[in-house]
């Protein structure tokens, strides 16, 4: 994994969840960021506009932390030189 | 005044099940599916393309054109559903009775068909201006005062809206009504139309939604289906049915709502409970005393372990006694109709002895272990059952039916 998309990633999730991105890493739960599961699904969506790709329900309702969140976005994201690049990044 | 015993007398249905109320029971029995790709609105952008939808439907075949204009969808099923239950019933209408009757109608959305065309109007074809009709076709209590104008009833009629619980909560405060003498009369049930571009698009955003059918209570269940169309039933004091040499489908015999007080989307068990809890203090029945209950059971990852969990706390040991069915699996998720299609099936199955399976059972799941009738429907004399609604926002009612043996 990228430490350029893994900021990248971060850095989104700061700014369309409003938390502070020094709050935010790889390793932090949603629970402990205080992300309930229909705010995941809410934080999820706006990583899915701004990266590109559709993510399967199933995939979704299963993210519980941040590093689960990027694997899943690395996976769907688009093969090739120009993929993950973030929309308005 | 002493409260009375109120039994079902009518039952109208229209759904993907089929145009009536015999076309809806046909194929519970024979566990038949109605979801199938929707074709009233193009998915090829959304993760689902399948749907529960009332097949070939043509207003112009039940009202007169300057009528049709003034209603959407979700009300004509509810018009429909209506006339069906009156004509089924036999009412004969006087002043009086009209002045006696009740109408409680259910509906999550409301005209979000006619509302959609308006946004479609405004926002991509650029007109300027409304139809003048679009509140009267749009409001969510237009199912209920259209059925009060056609029938000319003019006791309390009004809608509740409480998402998925939308009918049984209509159908409960009906019953309350008869028991407690408010009205001699009820028409309640709920209607639904949910099918347009946008709405299912936010379906879609909440994943929620299968992306192949609904297979409740199974393993690999995906989600919920979402259906239309509507149910409406006809209540009345036991005395007046009996008087009037009307057919009766079954009792109403209990009715019991609770709030979860928890989270917007996500449901608990407790409040689950409460609500059936409440339903068989209602009926002043033992839980032993159920042995059929027709589950909320949407189909969705959070709904059915929850849903089996509160059951299992309400019923303790005899939880594995209950037969309980999903019907959702072949009406769909009706919304705010639900709750009717769900006490339709419980009142038919009740008459026949013949309990509706959960269509599309697959795998069973250890979250989700108990007898759900797969697949096949059971024949089985049940005496008392429940019929559960749970809805997103943690409103819960539960109602409690008898079987009439003559």
């Amino acid at each position: 994994m990228s430490d350029e998309f893994v900021e990248r990633v971060l850095s989104v999730i700061a700014e369309t969840q409003n938390i502070p991105r020094e709050k935010l890493s790889p390793r932090s739960s949603f629970e402990e960021l205080g992300i309930d599961s229909l705010g995941g699904v809410a934080m999820v969506a706006d990583l899915e506009t701004a990266f590109d790709v559709s993510i399967p329900n199933e995939e979704v309702l299963a993210i519980r932390d941040i590093g689960q969140a990027i694997e899943c976005l690395r996976r769907h994201r688009p093969k090739g030189p120009a993929g993950g690049s973030a929309v308005g990044s | 005044m002493p409260e009375r015993r109120v039994v079902a007398t009518g039952i109208g249905v229209i759904s993907a099940l089929g145009r009536d109320r015999n076309e809806f029971e046909q194929s519970l029995r024979a566990g038949r599916s109605g979801i199938a790709p929707i074709t009233s609105v193009d998915c090829s952008s959304l993760r689902f393309a399948n749907g529960a939808e009332v097949r070939d439907f043509d207003p112009l075949a039940h009202f007169e054109q300057k009528h049709a204009d003034l209603m959407d969808r979700f009300t004509y099923f509810g018009m429909i559903a209506a006339r069906e239950a009156v004509a089924d019933a036999g009412i004969e209408w006087t002043p009086t009775l009209r002045e006696r009757t009740g109408i409680v109608t259910g509906s999550c959305l409301g005209g979000r068909v006619a509302e959609h065309k308006v946004l479609a109007e405004l926002n991509t074809n650029g007109r300027a201006r409304a139809h003048p009709f679009s509140i009267p076709r749009a409001m969510d209590n237009a199912a209920a005062s259209q059925i009060s104008i056609e029938t000319g009833v003019t006791g309390p009629v009004f809608t509740i809206s409480t998402a998925c619980s939308s009918a049984n909560h209509a159908i409960g405060h009906a019953f309350h009504m008869v028991r407690h003498g408010m009205a001699d009369l009820a028409i309640a049930g709920g209607s639904e139309s949910p099918f347009t571009p946008g709405h299912l698009k936010m379906w879609e955003a909440i994943r929620a939604v299968s992306p192949d059918t609904c297979r409740p209570f199974s393993k690999d269940r995906r989600g919920m289906i979402l259906g239309e169309g509507g149910a409406m039933i006809v209540l009345e004091s036991l005395d007046a049915a009996l008087a009037r040499g009307a057919t009766i489908y079954g009792e109403v015999v209990g009715f019991g709502m609770s709030a979860d007080a928890h989270h917007i989307t996500q449901p608990s068990a407790l409040g689950a409970a409460r609500a059936m809890r409440a339903a068989l203090a209602d009926a002043s029945i033992r839980p032993e005393q159920v042995t059929y209950i027709n589950a909320h059971g949407t189909g969705t990852a959070a709904n059915d372990p929850m849903e089996v969990a509160a059951i299992r706390d309400v019923f303790g040991g005899h939880a594995d006694r209950l037969a309980v069915s999903a019907t959702k699996s072949m009406h769909g998720h009706a919304l705010g109709a639900s709750g009717a299609f769900e006490a339709a099936a419980t009142l038919l199955a009740l008459r026949s002895g013949i309990l509706p399976p959960t269509a599309n059972f697959t795998e069973a799941d250890p979250a989700c272990d108990l007898d759900v009738i797969p697949n096949v429907a059971r024949e089985s004399e049940v005496e008392y059952a429940l019929s559960n609604s749970f809805a997103f926002g943690g409103l819960n009612a539960v109602l409690a039916f008898r079987r009439w043996a003559a």
